[in-house]
């Protein structure tokens, strides 16, 4: 039984996931060479921003090729006048679509980290103490990959149409970011909504208002 | 007779919609039970309640002996399930999809599906998006059919089918039933059921009409037509004793549908100097079909 599952499962995700995989690493390797080409540095900021992209978008892909494919082509219903109970065919699509986010999350953040100048300039990692609180956000990165999954999953099952079942996992997601991070930063002093951009930014507004108000 | 499906006293709300009122009924086991009804009759729901899809609000339901809700895989083992509209894997190829089956049932089911595929002339090696709807319906009741189910729920199965397979298919129902397997089905091809069915149940707005072995149901109802010389005048009183299921006029012509109908009011009639033209006529399942759904006033 689990094997024509996970088979299945697999087929039907393999193709999202190759297209999640191929964008992120053609526009990663585009874009390492263009900043190359024309500012001969590169921006690593929005270089790694693609390799976090890639899980989010693997997952939003997994939920919709899974869930939201199966039941807008009416084959839920028919896998359901098997004699499959529904937790083993969810557990199924689960395992697949976590290996599948898994696959490209491995392959973005390698590509990210396999190029040399990646290495020697801004990485992902928090280089100093003046990077903004970035580790907290590493940290939180998986769990909200899980979260777009599951809110994903919830919606698609939720909401007949898969476009709007996506978007409104888009919505739920972010608002429930933004709800825990305001309470964790309220209660815990954690400053999750400053990244290092943020922080120069702020610092300099702090440097202009010193300039304006030498009292403040 | 044991009974393959018990249905007593069910009741189906959705909303504020009532889709199953009531409804009570014995399909014995080993025979073709024909399910007849308009469209939103509540046939399709009754199906899925039978297979635990929809809970019921009243009433119970034992499939095989099994609650449909609390025993679904017990039920989903034993009983092959065809929808009006299957929906399969289309990047699957028909071997394929076999195979895939194959995996939730015990061995032979490809032995079975492979002779089904052949007897329907499935392309083995084509794949579910190029078949065409009556292809895939072929594939549907070759999956239905492989594992020998003891009984086998047709919701629709023979639309998109051309005339020939479908006459072939309803057939091999037949042989079915002759087997020990008992075949449920919802059809609107009411001449093809009328050829295969044992037993007919007719749903209508909710509420079961009639459920009767279909030779009993066709021996006891007679059509009776006549014209009357005025059209202004009353029906004869001598009718008011017969249980009229549909009445219709058109001029001076009536027709009238009748259960156990007596032969004397018959006699009487042909005597009366007020009618002309009386005719007494066993009426075909469509014609049942028509007066126990039909919305003209039954006296």
């Amino acid at each position: 039984m689990w094997t024509q599952l996970l088979r299945k499962d697999a087929r039907q995700v393999l193709p999202s996931i190759s297209f999640c995989t191929g964008i992120i690493v053609i526009v990663q390797i585009v874009s390492y060479f263009a900043f190359l080409y024309q500012h001969e540095t590169i921006d690593f900021g929005f270089y790694n921003a693609l390799a976090f992209v890639g899980p989010v978008l693997a997952a939003l892909a997994c939920a919709g090729m899974s869930i939201g494919n199966e039941r807008q082509s009416r084959t839920m219903h028919w896998m359901s006048s098997l004699p499959v109970p529904w937790h083993v065919s969810l557990l199924s699509q689960l395992l697949v679509s976590l290996l599948g986010i898994v696959t490209v999350a491995i392959t973005t953040f390698t590509i990210a980290a396999v190029i040399p100048d990646a290495r020697r300039y801004d990485s992902f990692l928090p280089q100093n103490e003046s990077d903004y609180a970035t580790l907290p956000w590493l940290l939180t990165y998986p769990a909200i990959v899980a979260e777009i999954y599951v809110f994903s999953i919830l919606f698609l099952l939720i909401i007949d149409e898969p476009l709007y079942g996506l978007a409104a996992a888009g919505f739920a997601t972010l608002f429930v970011n933004i709800t825990l991070c305001a309470i964790w930063e309220g209660n815990f002093e954690v400053e999750f909504f400053r990244t290092p951009e943020l922080g120069k930014l702020d610092a300099g507004l702090k440097e202009k208002l010193s300039e304006l108000d030498p009292t403040a | 007779m044991s009974q393959a499906i018990e249905i007593g006293a069910v009741c189906k709300t959705f909303g504020r919609k009532t889709v199953l009122k009531d409804v009570s009924f014995l399909v014995p086991t080993g025979s073709v039970f024909a399910l007849l009804g308009e469209n939103g009759a509540g046939k399709s729901t009754l199906i899925r309640s039978l297979l635990g899809y929809h809970r019921v609000n009243s009433g119970t339901i034992r499939v095989l002996g099994l609650d449909p809700i609390r025993q679904p895989m017990e039920i989903r083992r034993a009983v092959g399930f065809v929808s009006d509209a299957p929906a399969f894997y289309e990047w699957m190829t028909v071997e394929a999809i076999g195979g895939f089956t194959a995996g939730f049932y015990p061995a032979g089911f490809m032995e079975n599906y492979l002779k089904a595929a052949n007897d329907f002339q499935l392309p083995w090696s084509t794949k579910i998006l190029d078949l065409s709807k009556g292809m895939r319906s072929k594939v549907a009741l070759a999956l239905a059919t492989a594992f020998q189910p003891q009984l086998l729920i047709l919701d629709e199965p023979t639309s998109g089918l051309d005339p020939m397979v479908r006459r072939q298919f309803l057939e091999s129902m037949v042989d079915r039933a002759a087997a020990g397997q008992t075949v449920f089905l919802s059809s609107h091809q009411i001449h093809e059921v009328e050829r295969v069915a044992d037993w007919v149940a007719i749903l209508h707005q909710s509420i079961l009409q009639v459920v009767e072995p279909l030779e009993t149901l066709k021996s006891s109802i007679s059509q009776l037509s006549f014209s009357m010389r005025d059209p202004l005048l009353p029906l004869p009183s001598l009718l008011d004793a017969c249980k009229v299921i549909h009445s219709a006029q058109t001029g001076r012509a009536w027709l009238l549908t009748i259960r156990d109908l007596d032969a004397s009011i018959e006699s009487q009639l042909q005597t009366s100097e007020q009618i002309f033209d009386v005719k007494v006529v066993r009426p075909s399942l469509e014609e049942l079909y028509i007066a126990f759904t039909s919305n003209h006033e039954a006296r």
